[in-house]
């Protein structure tokens, strides 16, 4: 496992832990703006500074990460809420 | 605050756990092998044909049948999860080098495990303390059947090395007759030798005629069958058994039973736990001996055992078992002629 894989898994773990806590058709009240569907779909808003401290990767490294994500699938689309990133 | 926002799909956990499949590479415990070790381990001795490295492939397995059955023997059958127990790695006679490797493949075999610590604390205190022998074992049922495959392939092997490595025996009558050639021989020729030895006989002869006064002391008691060498213990010596070497001392002599001898052993403990001349019955000792309820004649067969080395070493059979009550004791009578 290369020292770029590890931290691609440590984008996903840190996403898929904020992802968690969206409840299942309901708009999340606790950890900020997002939806998820009936069927577990939707989205949702992430604070890119905690992103980064929870994925312990570096600032300039997350955009790349994320799009590599989307490439593989896992992310339907990426949208920046402001400039910046 | 710089935000972002992500679209997921809706499998997107499950599309997440095979990504990160691809990418982590699996860093479970090891798959059980340790029995199929043993059934590969069979052929490789059917292959053996040297005595001494047959012997030396033994000895490698010695460590796993000890270890499997010291924890074996702490267990309680009535608990069938999570039995936690302390081992003496010092007393099982194995370097702790190896009691760790066999712990571990323990761990691997799914049968011990260490206690789990704070979940949110990772130390490697648990693993140090598992490794010096405070285990726990999580089913009774699974370590017994395992315990059971180690034990049918030691005795596999025993059997076997048997088979292939008999020890040459000369029976009786073949020593008999060969005596008596050498005897025949001896006579025919008239050497110096033969003088000497004529010479060596009228001595001894001489020597019996003479009453010889023996302090009682010393005298070999009636109650033993053997002809061996005169005693060096006292009437009022008694005998002691030292559980941790395993030897019974009588005065000045010491005859010592094998630790590896579990039967003689728990029998020893039992029948010394009590005063000289009372009985232990054999549904006192039956659950420590080594297969448990099922052993059949243990008693029995250790009461025969012990009372061969004490013949030999002590000059008296100490130990008096009783079929018909399955019971043994210490022959009191032995000490209470000694004691008027």
């Amino acid at each position: 496992m290369t020292n770029a894989e590890r931290k691609i898994v440590s984008v996903l773990d840190a996403i898929k832990a904020h992802w968690d806590l969206h409840p299942k058709n309901g708009f999340s009240k606790n950890v900020g703006l997002g939806y998820r569907n009936l069927h577990g779909a939707g989205e949702a808003t992430f604070s890119i500074q905690k992103l980064v401290h929870d994925s312990k990767v570096g600032f300039e490294e997350l955009t790349p990460i994320l799009y590599k994500l989307k490439e593989e699938g896992l992310i339907e689309k990426v949208e920046m809420l402001n400039e910046a990133m | 605050m710089a935000l972002i926002r992500l679209t997921l799909p809706e499998d997107f956990d499950e599309r997440c756990k095979k990504y990160r499949e691809k990418l982590v590479p699996k860093e479970g415990m090891p798959e059980p092998y340790l029995v199929d070790s043993l059934e590969n381990e069979k052929k490789n001795l059917l292959l053996i044909k040297d005595e001494v490295n047959y012997r030396h492939e033994m000895d490698k397995w010695l460590p796993l049948k000890t270890v499997v059955d010291a924890i074996y023997k702490d267990l309680i059958p009535f608990t069938e999860k999570n039995q936690s127990i302390q081992l003496d790695i010092s007393k099982l006679g194995i370097p702790e080098k190896i009691a760790s490797s066999v712990f571990m493949s323990l761990v691997y075999e799914r049968l011990c495990r260490w206690h789990l610590g704070s979940p949110v604390v990772i130390s490697t205190a648990p693993i140090a303390e598992y490794l010096k022998g405070k285990i726990v074992v999580p089913s009774y049922t699974k370590f017994k059947e395992f315990r059971q495959k180690v034990h049918d392939f030691y005795e596999f092997m025993e059997s076997n090395k048997a088979q292939k490595f008999p020890k040459p025996e000369r029976p009786a009558l073949q020593l008999t007759s060969e005596l008596h050639e050498e005897a025949k021989e001896m006579l025919q020729r008239n050497i110096p030798e033969i003088i000497k030895a004529k010479e060596s006989f009228a001595t001894t002869l001489e020597s019996l005629k003479t009453p010889q006064v023996i302090p009682p002391q010393i005298l070999q008691p009636d109650h033993g069958k053997s002809t061996s060498a005169l005693k060096r213990w006292s009437d009022t010596d008694t005998p002691t058994f030292d559980e941790k070497s395993g030897g019974i001392t009588l005065g000045e002599i010491k005859c010592m039973i094998p630790l590896s001898a579990v039967n003689q052993i728990v029998t020893c403990k039992a029948v010394f736990s009590k005063p000289i001349g009372e009985w232990t019955q054999e549904i006192d000792v039956i659950h420590d001996f080594y297969h448990g309820e099922n052993s059949d004649r243990a008693l029995k067969d250790a009461t025969r055992a012990i009372n061969q080395k004490t013949r030999e070493i002590l000059g008296v059979d100490l130990f008096q078992y009783e079929g018909r009550s399955r019971r043994v004791r210490i022959k009191g009578e032995l000490f209470k002629t000694l004691n008027v």
